[in-house]
């Protein structure tokens, strides 16, 4: 059986493990973006600003992951024949928000902390961003796949309708909340 | 070498069946056309899948542990052969 760990871990890791192991991620990606004021407003704006308390940054990291795991667990419900356990799917998505630790990382290094629009550090910012989301949009599509047992179009649509729902849904939470 | 059991006729891909059946002890043949049993239609690896869980009481989480896999990975792969499996019995009746 040949796979990546990389962009697929959940054929070793799932359930509790996941869940443990994504949890602790999910605490210090929120406290370095805490540190580093970088916002995650679902999943396609980041913001960079100084201006709210550590629960605050902690939400806007486990609302999204909360509402996109919930997305999959009910697509699961109904279009899998397996029975999928809650644990799977909200650890393994979880454990797939880990790339996003890379931004408020790099942040902390002085040239990356303030600067301005249209200068090299802005783009390499994005540039890491990019390439963070794309990991994670594998490592979420294999999450899916593996906890919920979907193939073909069942996969496909219903990831795109879930990814879709839990960007508007959160960015609506944050949105009621600030 | 271990021997593999042939499944599918080479010349047209069709399911095969047992003509023949050998005694290497009296050399006594027997001759009449008998379906293999499902379990012995699916693949080996399949096979011993079907073993191991058994062996495992039909638990999903030791057979993980045995595997070193994660739990949904064996699950999805139970939920395969379970449709090999329902595919193999409608096409015998």
């Amino acid at each position: 059986m040949k796979f990546n760990y990389l962009y697929n871990p959940f054929f070793l890791i799932a359930g509790f493990k996941s869940f443990i192991i994504g949890f602790i991620g999910l605490l210090l990606t929120s406290y370095l973006a805490y540190l580093t004021g970088t916002h995650f407003i679902g999943i396609l704006n980041i913001d960079f600003a100084k201006d709210s308390k550590f629960c605050f940054f902690l939400l806007e990291s486990s609302s999204h992951w909360f509402l996109m795991s919930t997305l999959f667990f009910l697509a699961g419900t109904i279009l899998s024949k397996s029975r999928i356990r809650a644990i799977d799917v909200f650890g393994t998505v979880l454990l797939s928000r880990l790339p996003f630790i890379i931004v408020p990382l790099i942040r902390i290094i002085p040239f990356f902390q303030s600067f301005s629009a249209y200068s090299t550090a802005m783009f390499i910012i994005i540039g890491v961003y990019v390439f963070s989301l794309i990991w994670f949009g594998l490592l979420v599509f294999n999450a899916f796949r593996i906890s919920c047992n979907l193939r073909n179009e069942k996969l496909i649509f219903s990831f795109i309708i879930c990814l879709i729902l839990a960007e508007i849904f959160s960015k609506l939470l944050i949105w009621l909340l600030t | 070498m271990e021997k593999k059991l042939p499944l599918k006729c080479p010349s047209c891909e069709n399911q095969l069946k047992v003509k023949l059946l050998f005694c290497d002890k009296c050399e006594t043949e027997v001759k009449g056309l008998y379906t293999l049993p499902i379990i012995s239609q699916v693949s080996n690896e399949d096979q011993k899948f079907i073993i191991d869980f058994i062996k495992s009481s039909g638990s999903l989480k030791i057979m993980a542990q045995k595997m070193k896999l994660s739990y949904p990975t064996v699950r999805n792969i139970l939920d395969e052969l379970i449709d090999k499996i329902t595919i193999l019995e409608t096409n015998e009746i």
